[in-house]
């Protein structure tokens, strides 16, 4: 597989694009976007400007070293954390111009995520982990429980749906996620290093399971890792330091 | 407070002291071995201060109560002493006579004269003794014509006005001396509660009214309230002549110049000072009395037995005191374990949680060498600091409670006219701080023991220790060392008990007494004790100890007829098994926990609910039980409903999902609200005991309270009857209606529709009773006929004398009184058809009685003898309906005569016909009017028993007869709501006090919904992510925590509703039935809730204002 590095120019970078136009087929499109962390010290400052865009049905990794801002990225792209600055477009539309109420229900109806240490609820079995996002989505409760089996089976553990999260291997909880995350038939899933905790064969069987599922599905995937193999897998890294882009890895073309 | 529990409070408070030293030791110990773990447990203090607070308020509990307690029973005592103290000055001994006492108020013979000169003459010289003399004294009717106020029971006495002033007996109501020489003719001195009922003033004309002739006399003075100015009971106007004026006054029939009504004796030095010797004067004057006997039979015997007796009446008071405020200061304790019982549980909570919150740093700590001791070490030092905290807090807020509730009992007591002062003494807060100090001292070791159990791996990678279990399988070792170490634990126990100087002074001074040579088994104790605990100590298996201490207490409760002991140990057998088998791995697999402790908690649950009569008939033992039995009842009940609960909570949960489920978008809510309680077992299980023991107690409490309440204050009680008027022999009406014509009072007469009349003769004319019954004979069963619910048998009549048994009160009924009356029949006659047959036949005056429920119990002193009350076919019992053939002898020689008791008065509706209330226990019997006067000659008291006509008001007919009339009536109508009013109050209060224990299970949910903020932030932040509004996250959290408390309410007052329902079904209470007072319990459980809510709301809002990205970092 080919790769090709680019660097971007950040000062040449399109500030305040009307991004929600400009690319049509830009599923998220972030221009010029800061975040800072206020502490008890100095202001950290996450992200110092940041601009990209996702394609509908890409696959794309984030990397860097700790502390570059990879997760805080991710959690403002997906409207977990405020901004200070800038515009984020998610499916044409501001995501951090919606109310707190409607950016929820936006990720209930059309995000999954995946975190690395799971994050399941331990007082629920897999089954009913599984099916909470399409109960929140009002979804009823059967066709909740149909399609929940049906995701469990997809990531290959229909037998254990009726399990808790403390019954589960570490593998198996993170498939358990998984299927939580695309259960709803999500426009986009969130990964924030969904195998940092798996051993390599685990971490391989995982990244199998989510590439078949974007291949299949044409979901789009954005992904955060250290894993430079894991990074191989996706359709682009983008690479990230000191909270700005530096440039970005093109692993394979997204197939129109 | 001098005694409680028949301890001397003195010895109390130092028992207490010693040991409230001993964890002062234990403190002082851990800081100068090992100062850093101190240092380690005070750091976490400042760090969470809401927790802080709440552990602390959980701890407080304990002392609090106490304080209560022991402040209400201060205040009692020191206000009913004074009270006694006031009331009689320097009165220190009665001399009555027996007839007196027998009689009630309205007199009787009195004491010859010759008497007060032989006791004078008897102690003369003693300089024990100031004074002896005599006084006179009666119900004489007063009017204050000006102000147009009657006072028919008014307690006018007589004294020697120059000994009255030598002694300095009589002061007004500032406590300046009052002279009664001073009074001049047709003066009188009236005392405060005269002054207050007649509105009279000194200088106020009044009339005594003495066989209808009206007598003026001018106020001189008002008295203090005291026996002298005729206080004779709470709340009697009376007042004060010298002895000439008096007699006088009441003429020489109603007051005989050589005799007195008493003999007061009056010690010398002052007040309080007599008291000292008290005691043993009482018993010299008891001694002269009998010496006095034997000299001379005729004066000093009647029927043989002695006429006289002495009462140490100051003496008698003070302990009388003292023992009010005993049973107060019991009864608040005794109320007060339930919240008590609740705080011990909040505490061991509490250490869970912060035992659960450092796992990781406690497993990291253990991991780098720190022992488990010293785990323990730090956790006690955290938990005292938090205790001596709470000691203080507990004892000023216990104080500002007491000062409340003092308040509270004022207002009850008012109608009454009595006020108590609010009290503490030095050693009551001594031994409040340091109860409340021991019982969370122990607490908090326990809970430290448990807190120090980790998995290491479990804890530093904070994962539930279940998948790190430990097995531990059933080695003959395991239960070896267990069983000697129960046995050796309780017998240092036993020891150390029984020598409560080894508790006081401890193993360091054993071990000297030991090195000195002095080597008794109670010096042992407690290496004894050391020894089993250390055995015990590691892996403790509590099961062992359930089994053999359940059995042991079995055994010994049968033995004793201990229900207490007997229901305790039962208890604790089948949860030992459960336990036991919980450890039991069949061919390496466990028997499913939920379905052993479901059955074991099941089955004590039954125990519980099975009446009585099935444990003694099982164990064919008798087994006798007080009210100590509630609240063994309460935490046995609690512990296996909530283990019930809690091991079946996921099919509780799935329930609640099944039937409300499905509603919309709140389906994930009501999922996760209800899978976390269900999930974490030990702290939903903790709470919800917690909430529900203190529910439990205030249901049942409020449960047979207002039944209770409804029985005796209900309309039932009256009998039928709105108005009771009282003739005395100073002032006699014959026939109610007559009076009221004669005086011209046409309308009090309009307003009364029936007036019957009992005419109650002198008790000791009744004295002998023979009972004459048919008694079972099985031999010589002939015939058996089934009539009604009795079984009929035709036996040989065997005749049973018992001569001189016991005495019951005769009554003359006349026909009005037969034609007024609604009261109910419990048991009626075989011989008779119904109500009205029983009726019918005492109006035609047929040789029939009907006797108070009173007759059943004493059965004219059948008990003592040992033999059945009765004994007929099928004994009468409090639960019969029929009577076999009863016939009675009462009356002595020619007027004896012989009655068939045909009914059994329902206690409830006979309760204003009983002629004993007063002084209870008596039976009357109800006979014919004719009959009774042939038994029980010329009748010396008549009661007047008045229903009104519709529309009619019975205070204005009460007030009517006692202004018209001038004899003393009651509203019986009004009594009753004045009665209830009261009650309510003490109900509300008690219930107030109970209710001090919910403020546990209250902090509990707080306790728990701060914790899940903290331990499920992550998870927060998922369910935010994935797409939970941020007001569901909060509301999530107030629906868990008001599942758990509407767990524990419900639970609280199923048991509660059930053990009551088994107590009245089994007749416990006789036949009073159960009256659920909903209008209490329901504000009561929905303010319970609601308060949840409230303590939940702010942890909620927490949750809900979480951040998400912050959340999903945090770790």
């Amino acid at each position: 597989m080919s790769s090709r590095s680019i660097s971007i120019d950040i000062e040449a970078a399109p500030q305040k694009a009307s991004l929600a136009q400009t690319d049509g087929e830009a599923i998220i499109a972030a221009a010029d976007v800061h975040k800072t962390y206020a502490g008890a010290g100095e202001p950290v400052h996450a992200l110092r400007g940041v601009t990209l865009s996702v394609a509908r049905g890409e696959m794309v990794t984030i990397m860097g070293p700790s502390g570059c801002g990879k997760t805080t990225l991710l959690n403002c792209l997906s409207g977990l954390e405020t901004i200070e600055r800038g515009e984020i477009f998610v499916e044409g539309r501001s995501i951090h111009d919606m109310p707190d109420t409607e950016r929820t229900d936006h990720r209930a109806r059309r995000m999954g995520f995946v975190f690395q240490f799971y994050n399941l609820l331990p007082v629920l079995s897999s089954v009913e982990n599984v099916e909470l996002p399409l109960l929140l989505a009002g979804v009823g409760q059967r066709e909740s429980r149909d399609r929940a089996m049906q995701a469990l089976e997809n990531v290959g553990l229909k037998d254990w749906a009726g399990h808790r999260p403390a019954q589960l291997s570490g593998g198996q909880r993170q498939r358990v996620t998984i299927a939580r995350a695309l259960v709803n038939d999500p426009a986009i899933v969130w990964g924030d290093e969904p195998t940092g905790d798996l051993d390599s064969t685990n971490a391989n069987q995982i990244m199998d399971l989510l590439e078949d599922l974007n291949q299949r599905n044409q979901q789009t995937f954005v992904i955060v890792t250290h894993d430079e193999n894991i990074g191989r897998r996706a359709n682009r890294t983008i690479h990230m330091r000191d909270g700005l882009i530096e440039g970005e890895t093109i692993h394979r073309e997204l197939r129109s | 407070m001098e005694e409680l529990f028949g301890l001397p409070t003195i010895r109390l408070m130092w028992i207490v002291v010693a040991i409230a030293g001993v964890a002062a030791a234990v403190i002082a110990f851990i800081f100068f071995k090992r100062p850093i773990l101190v240092r380690m447990g005070l750091r976490n203090i400042p760090r969470r201060r809401a927790q802080t607070v709440l552990v602390t308020m959980g701890l407080t509990l304990a002392t609090i109560i106490v304080t209560i307690a022991f402040s209400t029973g201060d205040s009692l005592a020191v206000s009913i002493r004074g009270l006694a103290l006031d009331g009689l000055e320097r009165i220190d001994h009665f001399i009555t006579t027996e007839e007196t006492d027998a009689a009630g108020e309205d007199g009787g013979d009195g004491i010859p004269n010759q008497v007060l000169v032989d006791l004078q003459s008897e102690f003369a010289g003693d300089d024990r003794i100031e004074a002896i003399f005599g006084s006179r004294f009666d119900l004489v009717p007063i009017e204050h014509p000006d102000a147009g106020q009657v006072e028919p029971q008014f307690f006018l006495v007589g004294v020697d006005p120059v000994l009255a002033d030598e002694l300095e007996a009589v002061r007004d109501k500032d406590g300046d001396l009052l002279s009664l020489s001073d009074l001049g003719a047709n003066e009188i001195v009236i005392n405060e509660l005269a002054a207050r009922e007649l509105d009279a003033e000194p200088g106020d004309q009044v009339r005594l009214y003495v066989l209808g002739n009206a007598h003026r006399f001018t106020v001189a003075a008002i008295g203090r309230d005291a026996v002298l100015t005729g206080n004779l009971e709470a709340g009697g106007a009376g007042g004060l002549l010298p002895t000439d004026a008096y007699q006088a006054l009441l003429g020489p029939r109603l007051s005989p110049p050589d005799q007195w009504d008493s003999i007061l004796i009056s010690g010398a030095g002052g007040v309080e000072e007599p008291l000292e010797f008290s005691g043993a004067l009482d018993d010299e004057i008891d001694a002269a009395l009998t010496r006095l006997a034997r000299e001379n039979p005729d004066l000093y015997l009647s029927n043989g037995l002695a006429r006289f007796s002495t009462e140490p009446v100051k003496a008698d008071s003070l302990e009388a005191a003292e023992l009010i405020a005993s049973v107060f200061t019991s009864l608040f304790l005794f109320m007060g374990s339930f919240s008590v019982a609740a705080g011990i549980l909040l505490i061991f909570l509490i250490f869970a949680m912060l035992a659960e919150e450092r796992k990781p740093e406690m497993g990291i700590a253990r991991a780098v060498g720190m022992q488990r001791n010293d785990l323990i070490q730090m956790f006690i030092s955290e938990g005292m600091i938090y205790n001596l905290g709470a000691a203080v807090i507990g004892v000023v807020l216990g104080l500002l409670f007491a000062i409340g509730l003092i308040a509270a009992l004022n207002q009850g007591f008012e109608s009454f006219g009595f006020q108590f002062t609010w009290t503490v003494t030095v050693k009551s807060l001594v031994i409040s701080a340091c109860i409340g100090i021991v019982i969370t001292f122990i607490t908090v070791v326990f809970s430290s023991f448990r807190a120090s159990r980790l998995n290491i791996v479990a804890a530093i990678r904070d994962i539930p220790e279940a998948q790190y279990e430990e097995s531990y399988p059933l080695t003959p070792w395991r239960v070896f060392r267990n069983v000697l170490g129960v046995f050796t634990t309780a017998i240092g126990l036993v020891l150390l008990v029984t020598t409560p100087i080894t508790l006081i002074i401890g193993t360091p001074i054993a071990l000297i007494l030991n090195m000195m040579g002095n080597r008794t088994a109670r010096r042992l104790a407690p290496w004894v004790l050391l020894f089993g605990w250390r055995v015990l100590r590691w892996n403790p298996q509590w099961w062992v100890l359930f089994l053999i201490g359940g059995w042991q207490l079995l055994e010994y409760g049968l033995q004793q007829e201990s229900l207490f002991l007997y229901m305790m140990g039962i208890s604790l057998l089948p949860l030992g098994v459960v336990m036991g088998l919980n450890k039991l791995r069949l061919s390496g697999r466990r028997i499913p926990p939920r379905l052993l402790y479901t059955v074991g908690a099941a089955f004590v649950m039954f125990l519980w609910f099975a009446p009585n009569d099935w444990h003694e008939s099982f164990f064919n033992n008798n087994l006798n039980g007080g009210p100590e039995l509630f609240v063994l009842a309460g935490t046995m009940l609690t512990a296996a409903g909530t283990l019930l609960l809690v091991f079946n909570l996921d099919l509780i949960v799935g329930g609640i999902r099944a039937a409300v489920g499905g509603i919309g978008r709140m389906a994930p809510v009501i999922r996760t609200a209800a899978a976390y309680p269900a999930a974490a077992r030990y702290r939903t299980g903790m709470t919800i005991a917690m909430i529900a023991l203190i529910t439990f107690a205030l249901v049942n409490f409020s449960t047979i309270n207002s039944s209770f309440s409804q029985a005796f204050t209900g309309n039932d009680t009256a009998g039928g009857f709105e108005v009771l008027a009282f003739n005395t022999d100073v002032n006699s009406i014959p026939d109610i209606r007559d009076g009221l014509a004669a005086a011209g009072a046409d309308d009090v007469l309009a307003g009364i529709e029936n007036a019957g009349r009992v005419e109650a003769g002198p008790e000791r004319g009744t004295r002998a009773v023979t009972v004459l019954t048919e008694r079972w004979d099985p031999v010589a069963e002939r015939h058996i006929l089934d009539r009604g619910d009795i079984r009929l048998v035709e036996t040989n009549m065997a005749e049973v004398r018992l001569e001189d048994r016991d005495a019951v009160v005769i009554g003359g009924i006349n026909d009005e009184f037969i034609d007024g009356q609604e009261v109910k029949l419990q048991a009626i006659s075989y011989r008779y058809e119904d109500e009205r047959a029983v009726w019918s036949a005492l109006r035609s005056g047929e040789m029939v009685a009907v006797a108070t429920v009173d007759a059943i119990d004493g059965a004219f002193g059948f008990t003592e003898q040992g033999l059945d009350p009765w004994s007929t076919p099928d004994s009468v019992t409090d639960e019969s309906t029929r009577l076999p053939r009863i016939v009675v002898e009462v009356g002595i020689g020619e007027n004896a005569r012989r009655v068939e008791v045909i009914a059994i008065l329902e206690r409830v509706s006979g309760a204003f016909v009983d002629l004993d209330g007063e002084n209870g226990g008596l039976p009357t019997l109800l006979l014919p009017e004719e009959i009774a006067s042939q038994v029980t000659g010329p009748s010396e008291t008549t009661r007047h028993y008045i229903s009104i006509k519709d529309g009619a008001d019975s205070l204005d007919v009460a007030q009517g007869i006692e202004r018209e009339l001038r004899i003393f009536a009651v509203d019986i109508k009004g009594e009753l709501e004045r009665q209830q009013s009261t009650q309510s109050s003490i109900l509300a209060l008690f219930q107030g006090f109970i209710g001090i224990g919910l403020v546990a299970g209250l902090a509990a949910l707080g306790v728990i919904a701060l914790r899940a903020v903290v331990e499920r932030r992550q998870q927060i932040g998922v369910l935010r992510a994935i797409g939970f509004q941020a007001r569901l996250v909060g509301f999530e959290l107030l629906l868990e925590m008001g599942f758990i408390a509407l767990l524990g309410l419900g639970l609280g007052t199923a048991l509660a509703l059930g053990l009551a329902w088994r107590l009245f079904a089994e007749g416990t209470f006789g036949e009073i039935s159960m009256h659920i007072p909903l209008g209490t319990i329901l504000p009561m459980l929905i303010g319970a809730f609601v308060a949840s809510l409230i303590l939940t709301y702010f942890p909620a809002r927490q949750a809900a204002r979480t951040t998400i990205a912050e959340a999903l970092r945090y770790e």
